[in-house]
Formats: structure tokens, sequence, C-alpha cells
């Protein structure tokens, strides 16, 4: 089975579309020396990437992948340090009409690691982080990833899905 | 360590310049001390990213270790569990002192191992204080105008994706149908920016989610599927 060993966050500037429905090829992505001498040895990530379960708006579904083996995450580019999930649902309840958000924290730290977020995009502070679709569709807080390389914010219900108890609007 | 490392890089840079310049073709003097000052050239330019890479990491950990120190002491505070606290910082003080010291002697890498092992200390504690709960959250608004400008966000968030409809996707026209909700949400964005302008935050942060709604009500009667109440 091919093993792909997944540092962390250092993938995430490999595809740049907003709505990754297509994987960025190397030579689009903005990032790497197409004129390098080294530019023809690597590999591209749509062909790193196949066979990896997908979502239906095209882009790598990690959690299923992680399900399945088929990548080791690591917690730093050299892989020497510990993965440790943490087990700890947050939900958010400033979503305007819309339903709260729950958080995984365990879905999240088998992936990533703590500093990967914590503290440059979010602070590990109770009512600190103010976090809006405005930041998050312009490839801030939640979308450093999420319409990067992981589910963009085009399905709403991903995210917003728990009925909230509003009498109020907000 | 970090220094040595560079030292010897430095030393390594400047015995093949000193190879090339005796092996090659040429043995003028004058080619010699130009190979010496270009080999000097790159081998500061290796050290100094070399060295600015490290600290960079070096001080990145240490505000995540900062920032999740002060995370874990609001936790035990809230669980009444000092003596959580006072283990962890018993564990992680010496090796603190141990990673300040070695930064203050340039050894970021060194620094950084360390600091890396307080931080897994640090998580491990939280981890064990926080594992299988659910925590509901709301924002901490310092201000009504806080308050407001954030509820301003959204309106602008779903004004956008309505003009994203109608401009791009065709989803739906500016027409009778369409009219009344335009109409209703001008009014409570209007009125949202006067009461701004006078400083009543708190009414404005009402009338602009009033206003929120009739985009998210013109959004869903066009067929468009918005979740929520």
């Amino acid at each position: 089975m091919f093993k792909m060993l997944l540092a962390g966050c250092l993938i995430l500037p490999v595809f740049t579309s907003s709505f990754a429905a297509e994987i960025t090829t190397l030579k689009e992505d903005k990032i790497h020396d197409v004129n390098g001498p080294g530019f023809s040895k690597l590999q591209e990530p749509k062909e790193a990437l196949s066979g990896f379960p997908q979502r239906a708006d095209g882009t790598i579904n990690w959690v299923k992948a992680l399900d399945q083996k088929l990548i080791s995450p690591r917690s730093n580019k050299v892989g020497d340090g510990k993965m440790t999930s943490v087990n700890l649902d947050l939900i958010l309840k400033n979503t305007g009409s819309m339903p709260y958000v729950l958080f995984s924290h365990k879905v999240h730290t088998q992936i990533l690691t703590c500093a990967n977020c914590h503290v440059d995009i979010f602070l590990p502070k109770q009512g600190s982080n103010f976090i809006n679709m405005n930041n998050i569709m312009a490839g801030e807080q939640c979308g450093v990833c999420h319409g990067a390389v992981a589910f963009s914010v085009q399905d709403c219900t991903q995210c917003h899905n728990v009925p909230s108890d509003k009498g109020s609007l907000r | 360590m970090q220094g040595i490392e560079i030292f010897k890089m430095f030393k390594l840079v400047l015995f093949i310049a000193f190879l090339f310049s005796v092996f090659s073709n040429s043995f003028a003097s004058e080619n010699k001390a130009q190979s010496i000052v270009i080999a000097n050239k790159l081998a500061h330019q290796v050290s100094g990213f070399v060295e600015t890479k490290a600290k960079a990491d070096y001080e990145k950990e240490l505000k995540s270790v900062q920032g999740l120190l002060l995370a874990h002491k609001r936790i035990t505070d809230l669980n009444l569990d000092s003596d959580k606290e006072l283990k962890l910082q018993k564990l992680i003080k010496p090796l603190l002192s141990q990673a300040e010291n070695l930064a203050k002697n340039y050894q970021f890498k060194a620094a950084k191992s360390t600091l890396d092992e307080v931080y897994l200390a640090i998580v491990v504690s939280i981890k064990s204080q926080r594992t299988g709960q659910t925590l509901v959250r709301s924002l901490d608004f310092a201000t009504e105008k806080e308050a407001y400008e954030y509820e301003l966000g959204r309106y602008e968030n779903y004004k956008m994706l309505v003009n994203m409809m109608i401009d791009e996707r065709h989803a739906f026209k500016r027409d009778d149908r369409t009219k009344p909700f335009f109409e209703e949400e001008d009014r409570y964005h209007v009125q949202a920016e006067v009461l701004a302008k006078k400083g009543q935050y708190g009414e404005a942060a009402i009338l602009i989610e009033k206003a929120s709604k009739s985009l998210v009500n013109l959004l869903r009667n066009s067929g468009i599927y918005i979740p929520g109440v």
C-alpha cells in the first residue's frame, strides 16, 4: 500500500486554488522554481495523492486517508517528535442565524500538531478568536487549510452542524 | 553546538576554495584571492541563514509554549486543581531555564529541542484534564462597538454571497420577487449605520443582524440552501 509521510502543515503551500477541485501542478503553484536543476525530480502532488479518498468537492478526505493508513502524519519535518491527539470538542455559538459550529480537536490533532494552529492562527484562550467567514474565505483562520488543502467552505453543514437553540438571532 | 557547526561549515568552504585554487589551471595569486573572498562570502551567507532559521524556529516554539502555559493555568484554575499546575511547573522550570541559557549562547537548535520537551509536557497535562469534554464557547466582545463590527462583517459576507450569486452564478436576478428583500435589508442597514454613527452600537448590532437575516431569507427564497433558523 502506498504510504505517504505527511509533514503536518508543510504540505499546505502545495495547492493554491481556493476551491481546490483540481490539484495544482508544481509548475502552476507559484512556489517551486521551474528553472531549478532539481525541478524535474520533484513528484507531482497529483501523482503522490492518486488513490487517496476524495470528498465531493475534489479535495482529499484526510480523515479517511488517515483511517486507511495512507498517511502517517509527523509532528515535525524530521519526524522525531510525537503526535499527541487531544479529544476535546468545542461548540462555537457566535454563528448568527446559522447552526453552531462543532470543532473537533481530535480530528484535527490526529493530522496536525497543536503548534500548527496555536498560537499563530488561534489563541488557546476562551472567547478570543473572532472567527468569521470573510477571514476564512480570504485564507485566514480555518481558511489556512479549508479551501486550500482541506474541504472547502461551500458546504456549510460540514462545520455548522449543531442545531442552535436560539430564541433570538444571536 | 550550533556555533561549532557553523565554524565547521565555514572551515569546509574555505578548504574547498583552497583546493579549488590549488588544483585549478590557474595558479595566479589574484584568482586564489578571489576564490577565498567568494568562499568567505558564501560561508557567511550559509551560516547566517542557518542561524536565522534556527532562531526563528526557537522563537516560534517559545511563543507556542507561552500560549499553552497560559491555557494550562486557566484550566487548572477552573478545575481548582493547583496540584496539576505545581507538578507541571516543577517539571518544566529546569527545562525552560536550560532552553533560555542555550538560546543566550546562540545554540538555538538545542534550545528548541528542549522547548519541544516542555511543549509535550504541557500538551499531555492539558490532555489529561480535557479529554472527552465538550465545551461551549462564545466570543468575549470588549465593547458593543466590537460586537457591532463583528455582525457588520457577517452582513458583508452575506452581501458578498448574494452579489456572487447574481453576478457570477446568475442564480437569480434583482427583480420584483427579490426587490422586497433588498429593500428590507437596505432599510435595516441604513438604520444600523445611523445608530452606529451616534455611538449606539448595541441597537445597531441588532439591526445589522436583521439586515443579515433579510439576505439569508433572500437566498433561501431563491432556492439556495442556507442552514439554520
